[in-house]
């Protein structure tokens, strides 16, 4: 018995499974039932083992076939041009077959737009290789096959029931045609003609269609299941491959809302017929990244996952040592890796020590060097492959489960099947090679095995020919049924029309799909269908091909209506509310870091709690280059170097041109010598070249402004000391400290972003560092000038105050001429005065445990801060935290 | 519409429907376009040969369901509904009838057939071109459509940035200098051109064009000359105009005018000239560029243009590598094939059908590359000869300059046509959605507000008129007049209002009042929305509140971020935070120490330390880890929203959130996370952290509140009875730089400004164009003061904040805010009398109630009776194979075996007659060709068929494999059948069974093969091995008795033995 489809053939056997066993037989001789394609197919093997194989050509595989015509266009003149080309094979393989099996005359006259002419060129180097090769695809197989088909030691059937088949193609007539005159006696079989209660019912939207459909299906089999009778339930989703997740999560919360709180598995009632490709398969996924991971580079995200992975030797022993490492790699990593670059930085001193990793991927390093890049056949990088994933313990100690251990063996068929591939390419690079792989794991199609289930969820092709005992049929709208006609676009439409092909004929589409739509209401005793009145914002109405049907409404099904475990959750939970502001008085005082722990409490308490005792932080993002940290960094070295050479302005004013340009050269280069030694991968060559060239351009010009300033020596630069405030006691780090001629000292802070001396005024200041360390010590009396150099181009000078005015710059005035600070405060002792006990209040805050969620204001605090889904911030704000960053019209 | 007059424009609404012209219509707010649109649509049903022939575009996916539904709806009253009475119903009943006799007569079958009816939008039917004409477009294979690129366009500059250190010196060149220009930013240069990527359909065109210095700078002269000019004609009658160049102007306006832009007093500006305006002029003078680009700019600008197709280039490379593209690539590919193609005859090859018709939507929202297409499709039209366009949109409600679209394309088509074909302009003043009072209204206010002359080059559109249909009806307008610093009163009247709306009956009959805020832009919602909950209003917020801010999306994010990596720590200290488990602060600290080098997990886990907790939050870390542990155990295994769906479920998340709307967005969150993640894990956490704040959570259409907030570009096309428009006086946010700027100058030529070098003076000339496109901008804000005014039907309260001089008057606002634009027709609203304002700062501050506040889920009392699971009976589970060893021998191994199999199966179904070793070294071809279809390497062939041979011949040497294929009583090879094997169902398939002397034997044949010394032991654990199998054979046969054999012929081994 034949069937369009392999789901038809199973399920028949099924059934005939299922009689038998009814008659009480223990054992009976298997039913010979099996789709059209495995029906040649076996003919062909039969061919192959009955003397005649040495005459016959070589059946190609689909991916055999697929290769070829990929290599046919690459060797033609479109190639370049091609955004996608593997795509486009496919489509020519399937406008081939098509003019195979409606017989279409693959001759210009019929074909004579732009796009036709490239696939006739391409079709006749098609044929003619194959011809040459002596190779054939499943397209023409029939064609071969029925010249065979008179030979007498080829097996024929006795009879051939036909099942299922709506549309025949010319092709199929003409080889069953020859089958029968071959002795064959040919029979089809009628469709199924129940008595039937349709109704039709209308769903708010698709994610409520679904769920009305699951709970009908299990309200069918529990009333089923209690009378003990055996039942089957199917549920047609066209479209099933966008809906394929939906459609799995839906039906297993319906059966079981429990799942989710149960230990174990257990199994569902229902099976989806279709897989997911094989590459979503996390398994296979990892696979393919190591098979990348060999190339020369690899994205960072990527190798991250791979280092994550549970599936290479070590996983489970070295998780959180991994996942350390890979916070580590962040920091210090470029968005794209190579393998020995993360060898490399899994080197360094504070990298957290993952011994099994580092050892099976330095293997994984020496085998690529060794055996990953001559071009060869392709069984060849199939066993590379296959090898380079043994080098890292692929596919790891956690004991696989069933669906793995079945993913497994897939993976093992794919890597036989790029093998097979040598056939039609006969040798290939690392990039071809991988990316085949790739390509056909993405194509193959993969479920694990599944028992025989009583629900059967399935697309509209599957559903052909099939009875149950109740049937559902969704997403019956009418932009979607019938199913809009879908040409191929390699035969001009009129032609593909011409020859009866349905997929091409609007008119030919809405026949089908009447009858299909007409099979489905005779096929089983209860037929309910659907379709959805709103999709996103659209609203739509049913297809016309049902609309006829008495519209029911969904009550009227006879469903219980099944609580969700989302709502028995929220039912059931119970929220209070406690006071919890205040985490236990900091008992160590002297804190290992510096100023930022005042900044961030006078920005938010909860933020120095979080940050400074729960060490609490993200995870960075990998960058390419420098960022601005990195990039203030390199301006603070170079000036700190200059000035640290020169000690004084009048050094400075003694320097010619090129001596100074000479100095700053030195400086720069020494500055990014030491970045590169860090960020290995964001300096390269000729970025490092004009990175040196920036900081000579923003020293000179900064010189510049200095010049203009009276008398004064450098006494200090990159100064530390340890300062204490409230109690608390830090490490206040300044840039630089001069000693003016006039007598005192000022205090400087390089800045490379904006900056305000607004940031020192009021309580809760933004930036304490200046103030703290110009109070912090035991020279304070000596300070009489604190400032920000504003080092940016075009923006160049001092920001600050002073004592008395033009101490540094006319810039740095006094408190007086200070926009905000001239409300706040009298003169400059009461300044001091007033940073020194709000630094205290500050300190005392912290020390005493203070954590209040507070941010200075919800805007700016915490616009930058990492801490929102741990203060939650979101929760006590009502309309969201950052949302203010300024979002344009609409 | 359900009026029995004709509209006062019926004529013009008639004129419309001659199917044998083209037109352009402008329709007005609320003058029923979709109805027109519609009618032309069945109009045209009646004449065409397929309904194929008539392209509608709309603008959304929506707006084209509303469509089809309508004409469908249309046909079906026609076939089953009575005449209507009135007018334009009417009108509609007839057309839908001749539309539906053709329909009949042709045997369409449209209502079936409903996509028969091409109605879609522009993307849509860019994707069905490009989708037929694969190498046309140069896409071979579509690619999968992305709505948001911007990661891929950020990939793209990355690589096109490295190509500093690339191969080609050239490239690295302008790199380079682009990057001095830009203070060696990569960062920012990234961004720019990211941005610049965006944007690409704009100046892809334009960079076609002429873009040597020369006809640049010649560009640069005459929009310098114009804006002289333009000053010139402000210049009073009478008085002496100077004869000055250009930079003669710019110096003269410098001396006249200070730079607090007024008039130098002792500048020798003559008194007769000194008015307001001139003044504006003169400013914009001053401020004009020399007249050549200086070196670096032009360095710059040069490396810009160089690399702007290089950028292009890497961007199709990244897409092509993703196997993405978004729309815009889409358009861009379907007008390169529309290019290529012979014109109409190729595209009637491809499609199938002529396009006779097109119909646009909204087409004053056209964008360039929109209107290019409709140049491409219509290419080849004669006038006359039967095909047209209709174009339909209201140019005064054109707001989508963000997303390119240009309105004075509509106002080029009005007056030149498109292509070849000419339109006929119909412009519809009925109103049939506001009562008068606010119709007159609007066209009082917006003649004022909206400019007084149309131009194309900056967008500006002159007011049009309507004419209400529906009586006045009391008040219509209030302005609400508030003073600098109390966004607290305009919001505390924004609840007001909304209430006092809300209990107004509807004018609808029988549905309650609808109510709108709408709002320019999210920000100006920060104040009313905390108002609005905390009067408990019950409102709808449309895509405001966006789902990354979202409390219950924040921990699902912490759960996702946790799970998918064990050293994230501020996700897992959030985790144990959230109010499912809630450790309190004592408690973290003693699970999160700093300096040891653990994760938190680890920590989690570690005796001594759990000792010190709390003896609460002992019980509820034992609780969390008891969820969680299990939860990162099972990573890799399925997708990882179903992982983190199924944690939260444990941990109680829906009993943690506080409405039901978070519970909304966490399903939204779920959904999400489940379309981006890839193989079970998310390729780039910090990406899609960000994708989240372009998220909403879909308005939650069951609920009934009649109180919607939302953007005013959202209220597009919809209307309510009230609206309240708050936040006039807030400026948009907006204020991104790009790489370069362009604009045409009305020569048609081309004017680039390279953005500022760093932390450089502004550039002139980009100040230049950016002033120009300002203007554009400022059209555009007038226009989307008209869509909000419109939306209402019976009442509009507009609400601004302005500020006060010394004596306490209103001051105009500054430009740049809705108010500004609204000014001239709202000022005598604004006396100043206002009260003082509350004090603030305008910080905004968590409230001290909230700041030590810790939600927690009572545990103690938190007990789940999951809904009960279906109850049925589970078959048992299939059978699997046992895994088999994986290895490369082995694989050419079986291969050989199978076809050695094959051969033997065959031999026996003859008997063995006339088989001998001759006989099967004839059959080497054939074997290796065998080998070779079952994928044996073409290496292998020779070896592996010469063991296929050997194993063949041996066996038919062998005294044993003679005996046993040869004839025997009752042979069945390959013998398929199936049975109850321990009540489960087999299908078995045995290789031989017959019977003989000794009594019925099963055989099966083994090819394994073996290397080594110690064959007897193979043989033995072999026998181990598939004895099961074979007692399952007996078994089904029911034939205990029967003698089981294993034969090996690449062995010549046999095994046998009975029960
Ligand atoms: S997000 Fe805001 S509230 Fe939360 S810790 Fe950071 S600054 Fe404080």
């Amino acid at each position: 018995m034949l069937t369009p489809n392999r789901r038809l053939a199973q399920v028949l056997a099924r059934e005939f499974h299922a009689a038998q066993a009814c008659k009480g037989l223990k054992s009976w001789e298997t039913a010979d039932v099996l789709p059209w394609e495995a029906f040649l197919g076996r003919l062909w093997d039969d061919a192959l083992f009955s003397g005649e194989a040495a005459g016959l050509p070589l059946l190609l595989a689909p991916s055999q076939e697929q290769a070829l015509w990929e290599e046919v266009l690459r060797g033609s003149r479109y190639a370049k041009e091609l955004f996608a080309l593997a795509p486009a094979a496919a489509q020519c393989r399937e406008a081939w077959a098509l003019a195979q099996a409606w017989r279409i005359p693959l001759d210009a006259r019929r074909i004579p737009d732009e796009d036709g002419k490239a696939f006739l060129e391409w079709s006749a180097h098609y044929e003619r290789h194959t011809r040459e090769a002596r190779q054939v695809e499943g397209a023409r197989l029939p064609d071969v096959l029925v010249a065979l088909l008179e030979r007498e030691d080829l097996r024929k059937p006795a009879t051939l029931v036909l099942h299922g088949f709506d549309l025949p193609t010319p092709q199929m007539r003409e080889f069953l045609a020859a089958l029968g005159q071959s002795g064959c006696e040919i029979v089809e079989t009628a469709p199924a003609a129940h008595k039937v209660q349709a109704a039709r019912v209308e769903a708010s939207d698709p994610r409520m269609e679904m769920e009305h459909a699951a709970r009908w299906a299990r309200a069918r089999l529990a009333a089923a299941c209690e009378a003990g009778r055996s039942v089957r339930i199917g549920v047609v989703v066209p479209d099933l491959g966008k809906a394929r997740r939906a459609v799995q999560r839906t039906f297993a919360a319906v059966m079981q809302p429990g799942l989710p709180l149960a230990a174990a598995p257990t199994p569902l009632p229902f099976n989806v017929s279709l897989g997911a490709a094989l590459d979503e398969h996390a398994l296979v996924a990892d696979a393919l990244l190591l098979v990348d991971l060999c190339g020369p580079r690899i994205a960072f995200e990527h190798a991250s996952r791979l280092l994550r992975s549970p599936f290479i030797a070590g996983a489970g022993e070295e998780l959180h040592a991994r996942a350390r490492l890979d916070a580590h790699w962040r920091r210090h990593c470029a968005p794209e890796v190579t393998l020995d670059s993360l060898l490399r930085q899994c080197k360094a001193p504070t990298a957290p020590p993952v011994p099994i990793f580092v050892d099976r991927f330095r293997r994984l390093a020496d085998f690529r060097k060794a055996s990953l890049f001559e071009a060869q056949p392709a069984s060849q990088w199939a066993r590379a492959f296959s090898d380079a994933l043994r080098v890292v313990g692929f596919p790891g100690e956690r004991a696989l489960d069933s669906n793995e251990q079945q993913t497994l063996e897939k993976w093992h068929e794919l890597l036989a099947e790029l093998a097979g591939l040598e056939r039609v390419v006969p040798k290939m690079g690392y990039h071809a090679a991988r990316g085949r792989l790739r390509q056909l794991a993405r194509d193959t199609i993969f479920q694990p095995k599944a028992a025989d289930v009583p629900i059967q969820v399935m697309g509209v092709l599957e559903s052909a020919g099939q009875e149950f005992d109740h049937l559902w049929v969704m997403g019956l709208n009418d932009d979607a049924w019938p199913l809009p006609a879908r040409p191929n676009p390699f035969i001009p439409v009129a032609a593909q029309r011409a020859a009866g092909i349905p997929q091409a004929d609007p008119a030919a589409c809405l026949e089908l799909d009447r009858r299909l739509t007409q099979r489905w209401l005779a096929s089983s005793p209860e037929v309910v269908v659907s379709h959805v009145r709103m999709r996103k914002e659209a609203e739509l109405s049913p297809s016309a091909l049902i609309a006829s049907l008495p519209a029911t409404r969904i009550e009227d099904l006879g469903i219980d209506r099944v609580a969700s475990l989302r709502e028995a959750i929220r039912a059931t939970g119970f929220v209070e509310a406690i006071e919890d502001g205040r985490a236990p008085a900091v008992k160590d005082l002297a804190r290992k870091g510096g100023t930022g722990l005042f900044k961030d409490q006078a920005a938010c308490p909860f933020r120095a709690f979080a940050a400074r005792r729960l060490r609490s932080e993200g995870l960075e993002a990998p960058r390419p280059g420098l960022d601005a940290r990195d990039r203030g960094t390199l301006v603070h070295e170079v000036l700190a170097a200059v000035w640290n050479r020169l000690g004084s302005l009048a050094r400075l004013l003694e320097q010619g041109e090129a001596q100074l340009d000479e100095l700053l050269a030195e400086c720069a280069e020494a500055a990014v010598a030491r970045m590169k030694a860090r960020h290995p991968d964001a300096l390269s060559g000729r970025y490092a070249a004009l990175e040196r060239e920036r900081l000579v351009r923003l020293a000179r010009d900064w010189l510049a402004v200095e010049r203009a300033r009276p008398g004064f020596t450098v006494a200090r630069t990159e100064d530390e000391r340890q300062v204490t405030f409230g109690g608390v006691t830090v490490t206040a780090r300044l840039d630089r400290r001069d000693a003016l001629a006039a007598g005192g000292d000022v205090v400087i802070d390089y800045k490379t972003g904006a900056c305000k001396t607004a940031a020192w005024m009021g309580s809760r200041m933004d930036e304490p560092q200046l103030p703290m360390y110009a109070l912090g010590g035991e020279d304070a009396a000596q300070v009489v000038a604190v400032a920000f150099a504003q080092v940016r181009t075009g923006e160049m000078r001092f920001k600050g105050v002073s004592r008395v005015a033009n101490l540094v710059t006319r810039d740095v005035g006094t408190i007086d001429k200070d926009r905000k600070g001239r409300d706040l405060y009298r003169g400059w002792p009461e300044l001091l005065q007033a940073w020194r006990s709000e630094l205290d209040r500050i300190g005392a805050a912290f020390a005493a445990g203070d954590a209040r969620v507070d941010p200075k204001s919800v805007t700016q605090s915490c616009g930058l801060c990492e801490q929102h889904a741990l203060c939650r911030i979101d929760e006590k704000t009502p309309f969201g935290a950052a949302q203010a960053e300024g979002d344009a019209d609409e | 519409m359900n009026d029995s007059r004709a509209a006062p424009d019926q004529a013009e609404r008639d004129r419309a429907l001659d199917v044998g012209r083209s037109f352009i219509v402008q329709a007005p707010a609320g003058s029923g376009k979709t109805e027109l649109l519609i009618q032309r649509y069945l109009a045209l049903l009646a004449r065409v040969d397929r309904p194929e022939e008539i392209a509608a575009i709309t603008f959304t996916i929506k707006a084209a369901a509303e469509m089809r539904q309508r004409v469908l709806a249309a046909l079906r009253a026609a076939r089953s509904e009575p005449r209507p009475q009135a007018v334009q119903d009417a009108r509609t009943w007839d057309l839908a009838r001749a539309a539906l006799e053709r329909d009949v007569a042709r045997g369409w079958n449209l209502e079936e057939g409903a996509d028969r009816l091409k109605v879609q939008t522009i993307d849509a039917l860019c994707a069905s071109l490009t989708r037929q004409m694969p190498v046309l477009s140069r896409f071979g294979g579509q690619p999968e459509v992305i709505e948001d690129a911007t990661a891929l366009f950020a990939e793209a500059a990355r690589n096109l940035l490295a190509s500093l250190d690339g191969q080609s010196p050239e490239e690295a060149a302008h790199v380079e200098r682009l990057l001095r220009h830009l203070d060696n930013d990569t960062v920012a240069a990234g961004k720019l051109i990211a941005a610049m990527l965006a944007r690409r359909d704009q100046w892809l065109r334009t960079l076609k064009r002429n873009t040597d210095r020369a006809s640049l700078e010649a560009a640069l002269e005459e929009v310098r000359r114009a804006a002289v000019d333009e000053m010139l004609e402000a210049w009073p009658p009478g008085v002496d105009i100077p004869q000055l160049d250009v930079d003669g102007w710019i110096a003269r306006a410098a001396a006249w005018t200070t730079t607090a832009k007024t008039w130098r007093k002792d500048g020798g500006a003559p008194a007769a000239i000194r008015n307001d305006e001139l003044l504006e002029a003169l400013l914009g003078v001053k401020s004009l560029p020399p007249a050549s680009y200086s070196q670096d700019q032009w360095d710059a600008l040069e490396a810009m243009i160089a690399l702007a197709p290089l950028a292009i280039r890497e961007l199709q490379l990244v897409f092509a590598k993703h196997g993405k593209a978004d729309f815009t690539e889409f358009a861009l590919r379907a007008l390169q094939a529309l290019d290529a193609a012979d014109g109409p005859t190729d595209l009637l090859l491809v499609l199938d059908y002529r396009i006779r018709h097109i119909l646009v939507d909204e087409f004053q929202d056209t964008s360039h590359t929109q209107f290019r297409l409709l140049e491409l499709l219509t290419s080849g039209w004669e006038p006359g000869d039967g095909r047209t366009l209709f174009l339909v949109g209201d140019p005064m409600q054109s707001i989508y300059r963000f997303r390119e679209a240009e309105v004075g394309l509509f106002l080029q088509a009005r007056q030149e046509g498109i292509g070849h074909v000419a339109l006929d302009a119909v412009t519809l003043s009925a109103n049939f959605r506001s009562q008068a009072g606010l119709v007159d209204w609007v066209n009082e206010a917006f003649a004022r507000v909206m400019p007084g002359a149309g131009d194309v080059r900056t967008g500006a559109v002159p007011y049009s008129p309507s004419q209400a249909i529906h009586a006045a009806e009391g008040e219509s307008v209030s302005i609400h007049d508030f003073y600098e610093g109390d966004g607290a009163g305009q919001a505390a009247r924004v609840v007001e209002l909304a209430r006092e709306a809300m209990r107004a009956p509807g004018r609808r009959p029988g549905e309650p009042a609808s109510v709108a805020i709408l709002v320019r832009n999210r920000m100006h919602l920060l104040e009313v929305i905390p108002k609005l909950r905390e009067a408990n209003v019950p409102y709808r917020a449309v895509e405001i509140e966006s789902l990354g801010r979202s409390p219950a999306v924040r921990d699902l994010l912490a759960l996702t971020r946790a799970l998918s990596h064990p050293a994230d720590r501020v996700a897992w200290l959030a985790v144990l935070r959230a109010p499912w488990c809630a450790l309190t602060l004592a408690d973290l600290l003693v699970l999160a120490p700093g300096e040891e080098p653990v994760t938190v997990w680890q920590a989690a886990n570690d005796g001594p330390r759990i000792e010190r907790l709390s003896a609460q939050g002992r019980a509820r870390l034992e609780r969390a880890r008891g969820i969680l542990g299990p939860a990162l155990e099972r990573r890799g295994r399925g997708s990882l929203r179903e992982i983190v769906e199924a944690a939260w479920l444990a941990l109680g998340g829906p009993a943690c959130v506080e409405d039901e709307t978070q519970l909304q967005e966490a399903e939204t969150y779920l959904d999400h996370l489940e379309a981006q993640e890839e193989s079970g894990s998310l390729a780039d956490l910090a990406e899609f952290e960000e994708s989240l704040a372009k998220l909403f959570a879909p308005p939650d259409l069951a609920s009934p509140e009649c109180l919607q907030v939302m953007t005013i570009h959202k209220a597009k096309g919809l209307e309510f009875d009230t609206v309240i428009v708050p936040g006039l006086s807030g400026k948009s946010g907006h204020d991104d730089r790009s790489l370069f700027l362009w604009m045409e100058t009305a020569e048609q030529s081309l004017l680039l400004a390279p953005i500022q070098a760093a932390g450089g003076k502004k550039e002139a000339i980009y100040e230049l164009v950016r002033r120009l496109d300002g203007k554009k901008a400022g059209h555009e804000m007038g226009r989307l003061l008209y869509v909000a005014a419109t939306r209402a039907r019976s009442r509009l309260h507009l609400l601004g904040e302005a500020k006060r001089d010394d004596k306490g008057l209103a001051k105009a606002p500054a430009k740049g805010s809705l108010l500004a634009k609204l000014w001239p027709a709202v000022a005598g609203a604004f006396r100043g009398e206002a009260q003082a304002p509350a004090a603030g700062d305008g910080a905004r501050t968590v409230a001290p109630a909230q700041q030590a506040r810790l939600r927690r889920l009572d545990i103690g009392r938190y007990r789940v009776a999951p809904p009960p699971a279906v109850a049925w009976i589970a078959p048992a589970d299939p059978e699997l194979g046992e895994p088999i060893e994986f290895s490369w021998v082995g694989d050419t191994a079986r291969r050989v075996g199978g076809v050695v199999h094959r051969w033997l199966q065959r031999i026996a179904e003859e008997e063995a007659r006339g088989w001998n070793r001759a006989r099967v070294e004839k059959q080497r071809d054939a074997i290796r060709h065998e080998l070779a279809s079952r994928g044996v390497a073409a290496s292998q062939i020779e070896d592996a068929s010469a063991r296929v041979v050997a194993a063949l011949a041996g066996a038919l040497e062998d005294p044993r494999g003679k005996w046993l294929l040869g004839p025997q009583a009752n042979a069945r090879n390959e013998y398929r059948i199936s049975a109850l094997v321990e009540g489960v169902r087999r299908d078995l398939v045995i290789d031989r069974v017959f019977e003989d002397l000794a009594g019925t034997w099963i055989v099966d044949y083994k090819t394994g093969s073996h290397e080594g010394a110690d064959l007897e032991g193979f043989l033995a654990e072999e026998q181990t091995r598939y004895r099961p199998q074979l007692e399952r054979y007996v078994l089904a046969l029911g034939k205990p008795e029967a003698r089981r054999g294993l034969y090996f012929p690449l062995l010549k081994g046999w095994r046998e033995w009975t029960s």
